[in-house]
């Protein structure tokens, strides 16, 4: 084997005399790892011979699996969250220039002539929580009813000013394309709870506005083994291509077709050592499983008409953000580690009123209803749940402002997220904006931080959390992040 | 990561391999060829020297009570004397001193940097990393001792602050918890068990890294799983087991009634099962449970008393558990420390809430101070709604020109801004 190869496989010294088949160490190898085993051990099939491994968390977790909500375009803090009354005097007056302080715009707004404040026309309600209340605006009534129970972040803030490599760096820890996304980690990490289905799964919802790209690979398992990708379920037809078999092939053909293949597959693995066969021969299994698992769990017939009604009235139409929050509580249920639901079309760059009111009320009332879900069946304590988009929107309008219409350009430096559930303090407001949020003024919160929290949560030291590649250990993390451990119940 | 690598390794691990070994035998010459087997034998047994010294008057040295033990569990393998790899002997505490081939064991003055800890906290899969990937490794309570007593200057005699005991292999990271006490004495668990969990797909890990006590989710095959069945499985785990989740399966109070015997469990998720009263009353001698998912079963309020009974628990969800309302209220009433669910938790209220929105466009700021702005009447100009000419009413009002402007309700706001000029003369 060329070395070049040796060394992209990970071969060292040990695992050459242990592994190398009819080399003469690789005798030694065997007869040692005999000892190390009993008599007979390597003989035995591998289900039989594998020895109990544990992917286990560095630290009991208080959160066991993750559904992460994520609002694709980034919708606007100003409307939502962050309430600001104060601009509401400022109307189409010109951003100060001590706000913006030069900081960089995108190419969108960046040749406008002014900067006017755009007041949001929503009105806002303080609810009561473990603080001394939180706003939130109209637009999300249900979410609001759950104030005490949500941990809002009103001071995220990201480095990244457009969607692909903010929603890259949300997704992966880094701008760039390449690295795994959160949830290939958390399975990598966690391993899989219910072997009848992917560890990762990926939820799509069409939403109503300006959609951008959403990329497979923002699920991707980067350099991780590809078992940790995500799975996307589809929305119309089968959940998952050819998920039924072809006409004329039973069962038990697909069963015989399988065991076949892996025997195939199995001797490819012995002589190139690429563990990405391994992973092949597991997926191909895992397939087969989920011809069973998978119609189960889409199947809502056993869902009875109050839970139904909670989630409102689009829950029966297939990819609708109530049927996917329906389905994620499923999934849930089912201990699915890391269940990631989009939300399209949040990016209002213009005519932000009337879109960002069919988009909320799209969310709302089915994310309300997936949180008093799983909490009632006794699974919101060590469930996860995280809301947010890759970035907020400026407070100056794009395009014409009106008393009505208004649109609103990206915003990297601060924005609202929220979560709720496994371990996470509940009730509480962290971090502030300026009065223009514009600039965070009290407890900023990176992405990095947010992600070793979130690691945090689930059992994980994020700087323990590694996988060796190209000669280094990399971790989501990079070499940033820090718990907030004022988010931590 | 030793963990995969192994297992991958068995998988390529095959018949000409095998064969292999009798001509390395040959070809190679025995003399090296048992030195590598020697390397890679499995350590001793070294049960005895993991157990607690017995109860001694006096108290052994941290080196002798610790430190010795660890070293020769871990380390004298290959570096000790039957064998000095690296030209190293870690047999006695002169050897120690003098180190190997590469250098001193220990530095005095740098004493975070010495070999040893750089040699153990080396990534594993670093040639250099010890004990060698396939080894035992140390476990990170090991290390700490090992550490600090290295920061204490390795001294041979006398007993180092916190290292006095043979430490346990359970991470410190967890010392909150009580369970870890048990753990701490705890027997691994049976590989058979766990082979035969994964047989029938169900889910199995470590509460946390390190640790002997599990957590066993049904949750891929749970409409197959009955008592009979859980009983086959868990029995043999009964001690490990912390937590298990038997969700959505076919489970009744013969379970429950076993799970009462299951000193380790905390947790216990028998949501939508065949669970009854029964088997909440047999379960109600269990003092240590602290979660109770009772959910979606047809248990009647005769379960209250039993739950109040016991002592252990924190929380329990009975959401549509069969238990009435009057139950729920009856333990809550006797059990107000716990955290009852009944799935009606009550909707965070609304303190205050904005009913109108005026956009003011007010002067610009450095022009009007705040004393300037409070102190003018806030009765509007007009009396009537300059776009219906309906009465003024107060909560409506938008400021233009300086001019406090009243409307008629909050739509005519956004009609005057439209065209302002078009209503200049209608401000009476």
């Amino acid at each position: 084997m060329h070395p070049f190869e040796e060394n992209r496989l990970g071969w060292t010294r040990r695992r050459f005399f242990s592994q190398v088949a009819g080399s003469v160490g690789a005798g030694l190898g065997a007869m040692a790892l005999e000892q190390l085993l009993g008599p007979g051990r390597i003989f035995a099939a591998p289900s039989e011979a594998a020895p109990p491994h544990f992917a286990a968390p560095h630290f009991a977790p208080k959160a066991k699996r993750v559904i992460y909500m994520h609002m694709e375009g980034a919708p606007s803090q100003l409307d939502l969250w962050d309430h600001k009354p104060g601009l509401r005097e400022h109307f189409d007056l010109e951003l100060p220039d001590s706000i913006r302080n030069g900081q960089r715009l995108t190419g969108m707004t960046s040749g406008q002539a002014r900067f006017p404040v755009a007041p949001s026309i929503f009105k806002f309600s303080r609810y009561a929580n473990a603080q001394d209340g939180v706003w939130i605006s109209e637009l999300m009534p249900h979410t609001a009813s759950l104030a005490n129970e949500l941990c809002f972040i009103h001071s995220m803030r990201t480095e990244a000013i457009n969607h692909e490599p903010a929603i890259t760096f949300f997704q992966t820890g880094n701008q760039q394309p390449g690295r795994p996304s959160f949830g290939a980690w958390t399975s990598y990490g966690l391993g899989s709870a219910n072997a009848n289905l992917p560890t990762f799964v990926v939820l799509i919802t069409q939403g109503f506005g300006n959609m951008q790209a959403l990329s497979a690979r923002f699920w991707g398992s980067g350099f991780l083994p590809s078992e940790h990708q995500g799975c996307k379920l589809r929305s119309a037809g089968d959940p998952v291509l050819y998920l039924k078999d072809p006409a004329g092939v039973t069962r038990e053909d697909r069963r015989r077709m399988l065991d076949l293949v892996d025997s195939l597959n199995e001797r490819e693995a012995k002589d190139s050592l690429d563990p990405e066969v391994r992973t092949r021969i597991a997926q191909y299994e895992m397939a087969y499983r989920m011809q069973m698992s998978v119609p189960e769990l889409t199947d809502f017939s056993d869902e009875d008409e109050e839970t139904l009604a909670m989630y409102g009235p689009e829950v029966k139409k297939p990819g609708t953000f109530a049927a996917n929050c329906l389905l994620a509580r499923r999934l849930a249920e089912r201990d699915v580690r890391f269940i990631q639901l989009y939300m399209r079309g949040w990016d209002q760059h213009g005519n932000l009123p009337a879109e960002m009111r069919l988009q909320a009320a799209a969310v709302d009332q089915p994310q309300a209803a997936l949180i008093k879900d799983l909490r009632r069946r006794g699974l919101l304590d060590d469930t996860l749940i995280l809301w947010g988009g890759e970035f907020g929107r400026t407070v100056y309008s794009q395009g014409t402002l009106t008393k009505d219409n208004y649109g609103r350009d990206h915003h990297p430096r601060c924005f609202t997220l929220w979560m709720a559930g496994g371990g996470v303090k509940p009730g509480i407001s962290y971090g502030k904006t300026d009065d223009f949020s514009y600039n965070i003024v009290e407890n900023p919160v990176e992405v990095h931080d947010l992600h070793a929290t979130l690691l945090h949560l689930l059992g994980f030291d994020h700087r323990r959390l590694n996988y060796h590649h190209q000669g280094r250990d990399y971790r989501l993390t990079d070499v940033f992040g820090n718990v907030v451990q004022d988010l931590i119940a | 990561m030793s963990a995969p690598s192994f297992f991958r390794r068995q998988f390529l691990v095959s018949v000409p391999m095998l064969a292999g070994i009798v001509l390395s035998m040959l070809a190679v010459g025995g003399a090296s060829a048992i030195v590598y087997l020697a390397y890679r034998l499995p350590p001793p047994d070294r049960s005895e020297k993991a157990a607690p010294p017995a109860a001694e008057a006096v108290v052994a040295s941290s080196y002798e009570s610790v430190i010795r033990p660890l070293l020769d569990a871990k380390c004298t393998q290959c570096h000790g004397e039957k064998k000095q790899k690296a030209g190293l002997s870690l047999a006695t505490t002169e050897l120690i001193v003098k180190g190997g081939r590469h250098g001193a064991t220990i530095d005095r003055v740098a004493p975070e940097k010495s070999l040893i800890l750089a040699r153990i906290q080396l990534a594993l899969d670093e040639e250099k990393h010890m004990p060698p990937e396939e080894e035992d490794q140390l476990a990170p309570a090991e290390l700490a001792a090992l550490q600090r007593w290295i920061q204490a200057g390795a001294p041979f005699e006398g007993v180092v602050e916190g290292i006095d005991a043979p430490v346990s292999p359970i991470p410190a990271a967890q010392s909150e918890s009580k369970v870890v006490a048990v753990a701490a004495t705890l027997a691994p668990a049976d590989p058979k068990a766990i082979a035969a969990l994964r047989e029938v797909l169900v889910h199995v890990q470590p509460v946390s890294e390190g640790s002997q006590l599990l957590w066993v989710d049904f949750s891929a095959t749970a409409k197959s799983i009955d008592d009979a069945k859980a009983a086959e499985l868990l029995q043999p785990l009964r001690e490990q087991l912390e937590e298990v989740s038997l969700a959505r399966s076919a489970v009744g109070d013969a379970s429950l009634a076993m799970f009462a015997k299951f000193d380790a469990l905390r947790r216990l998720d028998v949501r939508a099962t065949a669970i009854g009263d029964a088997g909440i009353a047999a379960l109600a001698a269990h003092g240590k449970l602290a979660l109770l998912v009772l959910a979606q079963n047809k248990l009647t309020d005769a379960s209250v008393d039993s739950l109040i009974a016991m002592t252990g628990l924190r929380s329990v969800h009975l959401w549509r558990s069969g238990i009435s309302a009057e139950g729920i209220a009856r333990l809550r009433g006797k059990r107000p420390e716990l955290a009852v669910d009944d799935g009606a938790k009550s909707a965070s209220v609304a303190l205050e809430a904005e009913t109108t929105i005026s956009l003011t466009k007010a002067t610009p700021p450095q022009a009007a101070p705040a004393s300037a702005t409070a102190a003018p009447s806030f009765a509007p100009v007009n009396s009537k709604c300059p776009v219906t000419g309906a009465p003024v009413k107060q909560a409506y009002t938008i400021v233009h020109e300086g001019k406090l402007i009243g409307f008629c309700c909050p739509e005519c706001p956004k009609e005057f801004w439209a065209d302002p000029a078009k209503y200049a003369d209608r401000l009476q």
